[in-house]
């Protein structure tokens, strides 16, 4: 019976791939792959990631070991520089690329983890505030009103006063600081799709609440947030930086790219590097980010595709 | 033939704050509207802007509660109905919208747009609520390689097409239809029409069909009701109404159609005048202040909604221009 010769293809039907869904994963890459900024940053992150990975074996040497006879050796390409450390050491003699390598696992975890804790949760508020306009969706957003209306480094601080330092608790108070951001932006592009027919034809259609909210609305509601996200990541790195300055985050030797660039800053005169490498390397971190964000908001933009 | 659907002084009102200091204002929006609707038959609301057609066609839909009066979809109660049953009622009335650009889901590939309704209410599998969608396509005249496609590839027209093609997926018992074609190019508003009475012929689909194209009408009704400021005014088969409308409101709206030959003998009504107020409606008959007949007795006495020969009219002097 599985005989596939048994099978009767007739050559008068064959299968018309024109009609096939293409697989979701593939239409998404063709889409994505046509934004060639968005390709390079996801290259460049991928370089990072990777890196952070497998620290321990891409770094030549060990972050924390301090070469007291190297102290502020320049980059390679300077006078003065050695293959040994070839982007330099720091002020105590530490090997800039071995910290800023070992530096991308913590960085970008607090850049990700804070992100997607203010993400979810922000949708989430912003969907209730949207949905339901006459008690739920005031209190929300008043909440979130007296949250932005504190700066928010103060309530990061004083979040993480409460909770104690700690690498976990600063990235929940930084989530919670960003949290305001995300929930206006979701109500207020959801109160903007309601009113729009199709979600009264899918009302009608018998789409039950959890239907209306994330099949219906939300995918139309993500453009803005894709952008914010993309945003956030950056200064959350940066937040994360100010908290461990003030004691409160990552506490030295550990790297992290936020701390170094904080506690580098008296030799800035001196020796450029130890400030501008790690500087530089959230820069083009956060750029490649925001380009993977924009072809992201593109290629999930069923208009800016031209499929078939 | 059976009665699929039924309203009985059917009743939205809506409270509109006016300000601080000044209280709410109540909108009679609708304001003792009665029908029925026979399966196969196409009943035409026309009226214009602000008469209460978009608050009938919502309260009809189950969008909004009437705030009184009684629907009756298929026989069966909607006020009071468990929440169960409302579900199911629902599934028989469905809607096509004004705007065919607003009415589509636009992150939605318009397969998935049409195997919704069935997803939602029915336990098919994949495959067979893909042959069903592939089936309606069909109908609706679409080609089979649009299934996959988003609706922003597609014109106005093949759009509505897409929405009518949605609205009939589980084969309701009532269409709600509000101004269907007035978003749409000229040339393609024929064809869309012939296709909303193609489909109701062949599954037998009650229509209400709302609209103030009175051409428009006069193609697809089989009964009309004339609305003038959330009150009926005047009801009754296509063909008397269109050849001798007794309120003096469907006389002049009529009378406003344009026309290729114009006869000359038959003088164009005008009414002077704009819709009342709908917060503050004039005593009496809500048409008396525009009407060209209008007595005293018009504007102290609400004329009741009355059985005048095949139709009814709610005009004091209905008899007169028999």
């Amino acid at each position: 019976m599985n005989n596939p010769i048994a099978k009767p293809v007739s050559p008068a039907s064959p299968v018309d791939h024109s009609l096939l869904y293409p697989s979701p994963y593939k239409e998404f890459w063709q889409a994505f792959a046509r934004n060639k900024g968005a390709v390079m940053g996801l290259a460049f992150m991928c370089v990072v990631v990777f890196c952070a990975l497998f620290a321990p074996w891409v770094a030549p040497h060990d972050p924390s070991e301090q070469y007291r006879d190297f102290l502020l050796t320049p980059p390679v390409w300077l006078e003065g520089g050695t293959w040994q450390f070839i982007l330099g050491t720091d002020e105590l003699g530490r090997d800039l690329l071995s910290r800023l390598i070992q530096g991308a696992r913590l960085s970008l975890l607090i850049g990700l983890s804070s992100v997607v804790m203010s993400l979810i949760p922000g949708i989430l508020l912003g969907l209730l505030a949207g949905f339901f306009p006459q008690l739920l969706g005031p209190s929300i957003m008043r909440l979130m009103d007296v949250m932005l209306a504190l700066p928010s480094l103060l309530l990061a601080v004083a979040i993480v006063a409460i909770l104690g330092p700690g690498l976990i608790n600063t990235v929940i108070a930084i989530a919670i600081v960003s949290l305001p951001s995300y929930v206006r932006l979701t109500r207020a592009a959801v109160m903007g799709e309601l009113n729009r027919d199709y979600v009264t034809a899918a009302r009608l259609a018998g789409a039950g609440l959890g239907r209306l909210m994330f099949v219906t609305v939300l995918p139309n509601c993500m453009a803005p947030l894709i952008v914010q996200a993309t945003l956030s990541f950056s200064s959350a790195i940066l937040d994360a930086a100010a908290l461990g300055f003030l004691g409160l985050g990552v506490q030295p030797p550990t790297p992290e790219w936020g701390t170094m660039l904080a506690s580098a800053r008296d030799y800035i005169e001196r020796a450029w590097w130890v400030v501008s490498l790690p500087g530089l390397t959230i820069l083009l971190s956060v750029l490649a980010i925001n380009l993977m964000g924009d072809g992201l908001r593109d290629a999930l933009d069923p208009k800016l595709k031209n499929a078939a | 033939m059976a009665v699929v659907l039924s309203a009985r002084d059917l009743t939205r009102h809506y409270e509109v704050s006016r300000g601080l200091f000044k209280g709410h204002a109540l909108v009679r929006a609708l304001n003792g509207v009665s029908f029925e609707l026979e399966a196969g038959q196409t009943l035409a609301v026309v009226g214009e802007s602000g008469c209460g057609k978009s608050t009938l066609a919502r309260a009809l839909t189950l969008i909004e509660q009437p705030t009184s009066g009684s629907l009756q979809i298929a026989g069966t109660e909607v006020n009071g109905a468990s929440k169960a049953e409302r579900k199911q009622l629902r599934r028989d009335v469905q809607m096509v919208f004004q705007s065919p650009y607003a009415s589509l889901n636009p992150r939605q590939k318009i397969g998935d747009q049409l195997a919704e309704p069935l997803l939602i209410n029915t336990s098919l599998s994949k495959a067979e609520r893909r042959e069903k969608v592939q089936k309606m396509m069909e109908q609706v005249g679409l080609r089979p390689e649009h299934y996959q496609r988003y609706p922003h590839m597609f014109s106005g027209g093949q759009r509505q097409r897409i929405a009518l093609a949605r609205a009939m997926m589980l084969q309701p018992k009532v269409l709600v239809a509000d101004e269907p074609t007035s978003a749409l190019d000229v040339s393609i508003q024929a064809q869309v029409l012939n296709l909303f009475m193609d489909l109701q012929q062949q599954f037998g689909t009650g229509y209400v069909f709302i609209s103030h194209n009175l051409a428009v009408v006069r193609h697809v009704a089989d009964q009309v009701l004339v609305m003038y400021l959330g009150r009926p005014a005047e009801m009754g088969p296509k063909a008397d109404i269109y050849e001798k409308p007794l309120h003096p409101y469907t006389q002049a709206l009529l009378s406003a159609t344009p026309a290729i030959h114009p006869d000359p003998l038959k003088p164009r009504i005008r009414i002077a005048g704009e819709l009342p107020n709908p917060l503050n409606p004039p005593d009496g008959c809500a048409f008396h202040k525009r009407c060209p007949y209008a007595t005293d007795r018009c504007s102290k006495e609400l004329p009741g909604f009355r059985q005048v020969g095949t139709r009814q009219v709610a005009c004091h002097y209905a008899e007169q221009f028999l």
